[in-house]
């Protein structure tokens, strides 16, 4: 082979390979990025599994010490050293179970504040309080191990109470500020679904075709959108006065937090259910505009974000 | 000749750069065995197909979720995982009054 045969196959080669390592470096990230959201995922699913089984522990403990407790009271022996002590061995194993099982809470609710689409929606750095918290029933965990008479169990089953409850709080406070997060994301899109319906009912009518259904059902879901964008309003208002926490989201007043926590629960509830009533009228557009596209079963939206529906004429809707 | 050299150079170029081959797992349609699990609320329901988002970032984000048929929007994969943020913060250990 001549030398300027080989440099004439090796050009094009070479501008091949530049043009190729450039979508390299795109596959390149979208495998990062699907590496984290699995790692994620599965990171999530272990926590979840975890309190899960702790979770049965901890009722399967505490049936045993309600058994135990029965059968001394019945027995009417109460001074049976053995049935005191099984007893004891039963309200020792109960704390402890209740003890991981909290912790194992305190772990979901980490794992959901440590994902990166979670960064930055809380004001204070809720994971110092959940290590704090941790540490504080890893410390009890060893004082419930090394009792050695009721009255200790006792006093560590009252302290974890003091915990346990305020942690329950706190867990609604910080998931609740989570939903909120997810659900005005899931409202923004709404956004952007609106200007897709409206663009591809602007584009069938002018096609001649009878939108009377499709807008019919546009303008529910818009209307059911705005119903739950202004219950959201109220939940976001009543999470900035945080009543019975203090800034960071440590609880300050339990009557208080729980009022608090009672109110944004229901508002919360309101809008799910709102949006799910959006989201089946969405469901319900997608049925019409298919008949519109006279059976056929491809419409989508597109990778680039475009409704289509792809039969004999592929028609794209893109939303402006 | 020369194109068909060429061309098998292109490929192998192709998959050594690693443009080829990389994302056979995400066959649009197929539907991955997951249940409703959220990692941080990104619900993944049966009949979604997942696909990172297109980045350049790093960030994690919420990887695209392709939907079912019926959904054209997506907006019921968002629905479940909003629905798995409710219950989460609705955890709670009852302990018992006293002992």
């Amino acid at each position: 082979m001549k030398p300027t045969n080989i440099f004439r196959i090796l050009t094009p080669l070479i501008l091949a390979l530049f043009i190729l390592s450039l979508f390299s470096g795109v596959v390149a990230a979208q495998e990062t990025a699907r590496e984290q959201y699995e790692k994620t995922k599965e990171q999530y699913q272990v926590h979840k599994e975890k309190f899960d089984n702790t979770r049965k522990q901890f009722e399967d403990a505490k049936k045993l010490f309600e058994d135990a407790n029965k059968r001394l009271k019945n027995s009417g022996n109460k001074s049976d050293n053995r049935s005191k002590e099984e007893l004891m061995e039963k309200a020792r194993e109960y704390i402890l179970k209740a003890i991981n099982h909290t912790e194992a809470q305190l772990q979901v609710m980490k794992n959901r504040l440590d994902n990166p689409e979670n960064k930055g929606i809380l004001a204070s750095d809720a994971t110092k309080i959940i290590d704090a918290h941790t540490a504080q029933l890893e410390q009890l965990k060893g004082n419930v191990s090394q009792a050695t008479t009721i009255d200790e169990i006792r006093a560590a089953h009252k302290e974890l109470a003091g915990i346990v409850a305020k942690i329950n709080l706190e867990t609604r406070y910080f998931m609740g500020m989570v939903l909120n997060h997810r659900i005005d994301n899931f409202i923004n899109q709404t956004d952007n679904v609106s200007a897709k319906v409206d663009d591809a009912i602007a584009k069938l009518k002018a096609n001649g075709t009878d939108t009377t259904e499709l807008e019919s059902d546009a303008a529910e879901f818009k209307n059911k959108v705005r119903e739950a964008k202004d219950i959201q309003a109220q939940t976001v208002a009543l999470f900035a006065t945080h009543s019975g926490f203090a800034a960071d989201g440590t609880v300050t007043n339990e009557k208080d937090a729980r009022d608090f926590l009672k109110k944004a629960n229901e508002l919360q509830r309101d809008t799910i259910k709102k949006l799910k009533e959006a989201g089946k009228q969405l469901i319900e557009f997608g049925n019409e505009f298919r008949k519109l596209a006279r059976g056929k079963e491809k419409v989508r939206v597109s990778e680039k974000d475009e409704l289509e529906i792809n039969g004999e004429a592929t028609t794209t809707f893109t939303a402006k | 000749m020369k194109w068909i050299y060429i061309l098998i150079l292109l490929v192998v170029a192709a998959s050594t750069s690693g443009c080829v081959d990389k994302n056979q797992a995400e066959i649009p349609g197929q539907t991955p065995v997951q249940t409703s699990v959220s990692p941080g609320g990104s619900a993944v329901t049966p009949g979604y197909v997942v696909t990172p988002a297109a980045t350049g970032t790093g960030a994690v984000s919420s990887p695209t979720v392709s939907p079912a048929p019926e959904d054209l929007f997506g907006t019921e994969s968002n629905l479940s995982a909003i629905d798995t943020t409710f219950n989460d913060m609705n955890m709670e250990i009852t302990l018992l009054d006293s002992i």
